[in-house]
């Protein structure tokens, strides 16, 4: 085999586990090459089930550890990264988890999950120039409305039915004491955002989600102060976005 | 600094070094421990947020190591521009003593496998390796370190031993070797290679690194294998083994990795204090 039909062999062996084409590329010795082949196999499986313990460190407590691997090791095989960045792996992991049939009287699981990716992205994202008071205040009104933006790479949103920031704050401790809170559903949109260097989260009022859903592409200030209308709560949403540096400027 | 003189590819201070990992990111940024340098994992810091900004102030006060895990330089398929690209960014803001990735492939058809997978030593791989490495070394404007592997299986179709494969690659791109200690145990033990001898035609080739790392033993059924996890202390063999690579090469810069199992800081410092022993014993004796 060439080196691209080589590593071509190797891709189909990892995802199916079937070393029927790779083992006789492979020296024989008090191993036979499929008994090597799984070492590797192994390490790809329990690597990448590790990557998404640590990206998902409050869904593994809820689920347990031995769940939580078999379910990581199955979405590796059905989803593996795309990208060699680990803190990127698992975007899909919370409809998995939300979709799975033994899940389903948990939906608070895939909710957290989809948290807590929302916080990776958010740590991760680049930093850009944000819309500050003062240049607000340095600006004619015209030029105000034209000023191109978008929403902060760094801002994400979720909606949630489950407490899962209660459930995240709990679990931070070593010891997590879940008897206060109420598990009654109620449905919240949470902001997740890296204004500096620590992630912060908080629930958007409608009128908030509405501004930062109006500059989720490149837009114009002014087109998604006229979504809101000249009143308190375009203020308020303008105060949030200026404190959190929710607005990229292009 | 160094009154060793190391080859091109590394300006690390010929000392002991940690590989900084992210549970212990918040430690190292307050309390700044003793210790001359620091190597983390490259594509952790390939975010644009927090993670490179730790590395800026780190920088100043210690030389830092970009050791890359998911480059592929062993790719038939050639490397991943972005990925590149992100890479030469990160760079060009850290300014790091060295640069590395490993004798290793991990991508294929845009499949990204996260493992060090093992490329045949063969005309072929050669020619596609340097090729590879040369774009890296292009992209980033320095040469960097290429790591020998753990390997737990060999290709019927090489057709020269690995120190063989690394001098050729050293020679036809000009990168430098990151000589990892533990894996030249772990793979001769699972070839049944001897490790002195690897070490011995090794030697010449411009190493500007050493890495030292714990493995453990796994048995199948009443055969065994070492699987290189830098999850346990550096085992006493490697130590050995260490002190013989010293004695043929020289002082190098040595970084203590530990990965799975991380235990407290101190115990990498105190692992990190036992490899500068012995280079301060290296030293006195070149000196």
């Amino acid at each position: 085999m060439n080196l691209a039909e080589l590593q071509g062999a190797y891709r189909d062996y990892l995802l199916s586990g079937d070393s029927g084409r790779l083992a006789p590329a492979i020296v024989a010795d008090a191993f036979d090459g499929a008994e090597r082949l799984a070492i590797y196999r192994n390490n790809f499986l329990i690597g990448l089930g590790e990557a998404l313990k640590a990206n998902f460190p409050v869904t593994l407590q809820l689920v347990g550890r031995d769940y939580f691997e078999q379910a990581a090791w199955r979405f590796v095989l059905a989803h593996p990264p795309r990208q060699p960045c680990l803190f990127e792996y698992g975007a899909a992991f919370p409809d998995y988890l939300r979709d799975l049939p033994e899940l389903g009287a948990l939906p608070y699981v895939g909710e957290m999950a989809r948290f807590e990716f929302a916080r990776i992205a958010s740590y991760h994202a680049p930093v850009e120039r944000y819309l500050a008071a003062d240049a607000l205040a340095g600006l004619p009104a015209d030029q105000l409305e034209a000023l191109a933006i978008r929403r902060a790479r760094h801002a994400q949103i979720v909606s949630v039915s489950a407490p899962v920031v209660e459930l995240w704050m709990a679990h931070q401790a070593p010891e997590p004491d879940l008897s206060a809170i109420d598990m009654t559903a109620r449905s919240q949109v949470l902001l997740v955002c890296r204004p500096d260097q620590t992630v912060v989260v908080r629930e958007l009022a409608a009128s908030a989600l509405q501004f930062m859903s109006a500059a989720e592409h490149e837009t114009r200030l002014g087109n998604v102060a006229a979504r809101l209308g000249a009143d308190a709560a375009l203020a308020r949403a303008i105060a949030l976005a200026l404190e959190l540096r929710l607005l990229a400027i292009l | 600094m160094n009154s060793v003189a190391l080859p091109s590819c590394s300006h690390l201070p010929v000392a002991s070094g940690i590989g900084l990992r992210a549970a212990h990111h918040e430690r190292v940024a307050t309390e700044r421990p003793g210790i001359a340098w620091l190597e983390v994992h490259t594509e952790n810091f390939l975010g644009g947020g927090a993670t490179p900004a730790l590395l800026e102030s780190l920088r100043g006060e210690y030389a830092i190591s970009l050791h890359g895990v998911g480059l592929s330089l062993g790719s038939a398929e050639g490397l991943d521009q972005d990925h590149l690209s992100r890479i030469a960014a990160l760079v060009r803001r850290v300014e790091p003593a060295a640069v590395s990735d490993h004798l290793s492939w991990s991508v294929t058809g845009g499949v990204y496998f996260n493992d060090l997978l093992p490329v045949p030593y063969d005309e072929e791989a050669l020619a596609a390796i340097a090729r590879n490495v040369m774009r890296f070394q292009e992209a980033i404007g320095r040469e960097v370190m290429v790591e020998n592997p753990s390997t737990y299986l060999r290709h019927a179709q090489s057709d020269r031993a690995e120190p063989q494969f690394l001098a050729e690659l050293c020679q036809r791109s000009g990168c430098g070797l990151l000589l990892d200690v533990n894996n030249v145990f772990v793979s001769a033990e699972n070839h049944g290679d001897d490790a002195r001898a690897y070490l011995a035609a090794i030697a010449p080739l411009p190493i500007g690194e050493i890495h030292l790392s714990g493995h453990h033993l796994r048995q199948i059924g009443n055969r065994s294998i070492r699987i290189d996890d830098h999850g346990s202390p550096v085992s006493d063999q490697v130590w050995a083994l260490y002190e013989q690579a010293l004695a043929l090469i020289g002082p190098r810069p040595t970084l203590v990795e530990w990965d799975s199992a991380l235990p407290p800081l101190e115990t990498l410092l105190a692992e990190a204090d036992k490899a500068q022993t012995r280079l301060d014993h290296a030293m006195r004796s070149t000196a």
